[in-house]
């Protein structure tokens, strides 16, 4: 069985338009795809496809003039709000793409241990300790505030908040946004080594080199629909063994390749 | 030929750079590459005027800039939205820098549909055009390009430098930085690192 599931996820938003009149804009149509333990799927799009909202239905965490159907299932468990509270924080996890998604009244220290609690555990000064230096953070991270954290040094330190509870699942959304090269590479190897430990990790970004160098698979998303599913080792020579023709395009318009002699 | 000539800059007492010079001539790209946090931005601003140098000037052929007229150097934004007002829509964020032809907005792929709309319902894409055609004005002969397609997929991306890259053939001469070494390889004549 999949660690996750997703079947035909579509999401809309309501909207007014003018005083009376209400509108609804589709913003995905028919998402579906699986994760499986030990596997790091890519999720692949252009600002504004819609891959973010993907992250956003599964934790139930979409604004509340937007409209979800489909189907997830974690372990063959529907994920709905009554199994939410079991699931989230405690067996899947999200690593947040802003570090304004850390409380910035709060040390880090204090973040982290809350973060154990909410997923039904309790750590010791020690333990957090450990859970930064796994990270490479220095234990003075712990007492640091978030604004006197670099962007990477932020980053890792969410990495350390949404993995304290050994999720199963991890979805990083554009973990590596803003970061030099440095630690974008710590962030996709931490990553990397959560699935081959037996996780399933789902990596939402933009950059289809950085998605190619981590991941086993590579699903597309392109105007809210799928366009496009590929194993990451496919990518590569002219593309001939893509099975996709955005995949394709998408290949061939990489500055190393062709640069968008194919169109899309 | 756009040139900073013996530039220094830094902020609250540390320095970014000193003595520093770059030309970016017609007809070109030049690329500025390096790691975070080491200017490159800073370097572009000062070369569109947005900030002053501490010591250095920014010459145009061998001028200096002229106030109170369109500058012709432009500075286009990694995130584009901070560069529009959120409450004109996309036909008066134009019609403000220049009456835009219709060829040149054929080439950037922005329909009719699109200048009825506000920054925030357009996608990042969609954006970022917008900025390359408000920027295009007849008079502007050199464009800062602070990172303008690193959100962006590859697809669109490729699409969005070929307009560029036309326009280069044509006379405009264009400053691109990005940490992504093989765009600037495959998109600029010389790389500098900062």
């Amino acid at each position: 069985m999949s660690l996750l599931q997703i079947e035909n996820l579509c999401l809309s938003f309501r909207h007014y338009r003018g005083l009376v009149h209400e509108a609804q804009t589709s913003v995905l149509r028919g998402i579906g795809f699986d994760v499986d333990r030990g596997e790091v799927l890519a999720v692949i799009g252009g600002s504004g496809a819609g891959k973010s909202l993907v992250a956003q239905a599964l934790f139930g965490v979409l604004p509340g003039n937007a409209l979800v159907s489909g189907i997830m299932r974690f372990e063959g468990v529907l994920i709905d709000k009554t199994t939410r509270p079991r699931l989230l924080g405690r067996r899947m996890a999200l690593l947040p793409q802003s570090s304004s998604h850390l409380d910035p009244m709060a040390n880090c220290s204090s973040q982290l241990r809350w973060a154990a609690r909410r997923g039904g555990r309790t750590i010791r000064k020690a333990d957090a300790q450990a859970a930064f230096l796994r990270f490479g953070l220095p234990a003075s991270v712990g007492k640091a505030f978030p604004h006197e954290l670099s962007g990477g040094m932020a980053r890792r330190v969410m990495m350390a908040i949404a993995t304290i509870t050994e999720p199963d699942l991890l979805v990083a959304d554009e973990p590596t946004a803003g970061l030099d090269a440095g630690n974008a590479e710590t962030i996709l190897s931490q990553l990397r080594a959560a699935a081959d430990a037996g996780g399933g990790v789902i990596l939402i970004t933009h950059s289809l080199p950085e998605a190619l160098k981590f991941a086993d698979r590579v699903v597309m998303i392109e105007n809210g629909q799928l366009v496009g599913t590929e194993a990451a080792a496919d990518f590569t020579g002219s593309g001939a063994s893509l099975r996709s023709h955005y995949g394709q395009a998408l290949w061939q318009a990489l500055p190393q390749n062709a640069f968008g002699a194919a169109n899309a | 030929m756009l040139e900073g000539r013996d530039l220094s800059f830094g902020y609250a007492g540390t320095s970014l750079f000193e003595q520093l010079s770059l030309a970016v001539p017609p007809r070109t790209i030049v690329g500025l590459t390096g790691r975070s946090g080491r200017g490159k931005s800073s370097l572009g601003r000062i070369l569109a005027g947005h900030l002053r140098p501490s010591s250095g000037t920014v010459v145009i052929d061998g001028q200096p800039r002229k106030c109170g007229a369109l500058d012709s150097v432009q500075y286009l934004h990694q995130t584009p939205i901070f560069a529009f007002n959120p409450r004109w829509r996309i036909e008066r964020i134009l019609s403000e820098a220049w009456p835009c032809d219709a060829d040149t907005r054929r080439s950037l792929e922005i329909p009719d549909a699109l200048l009825r709309r506000y920054p925030h319902e357009l996608s990042g894409g969609e954006l970022q055009r917008v900025a390359v055609l408000r920027a295009l004005a007849p008079g502007v002969r050199y464009l800062i390009a602070d990172e303008i397609t690193a959100a962006l997929d590859p697809i669109t991306q490729a699409r969005l430098w070929r307009v560029l890259q036309e326009r280069v053939a044509d006379g405009l001469g264009i400053l691109a930085i990005s940490h992504d070494r093989a765009l600037l390889q495959r998109i600029a004549g010389t790389v500098r690192a900062l």
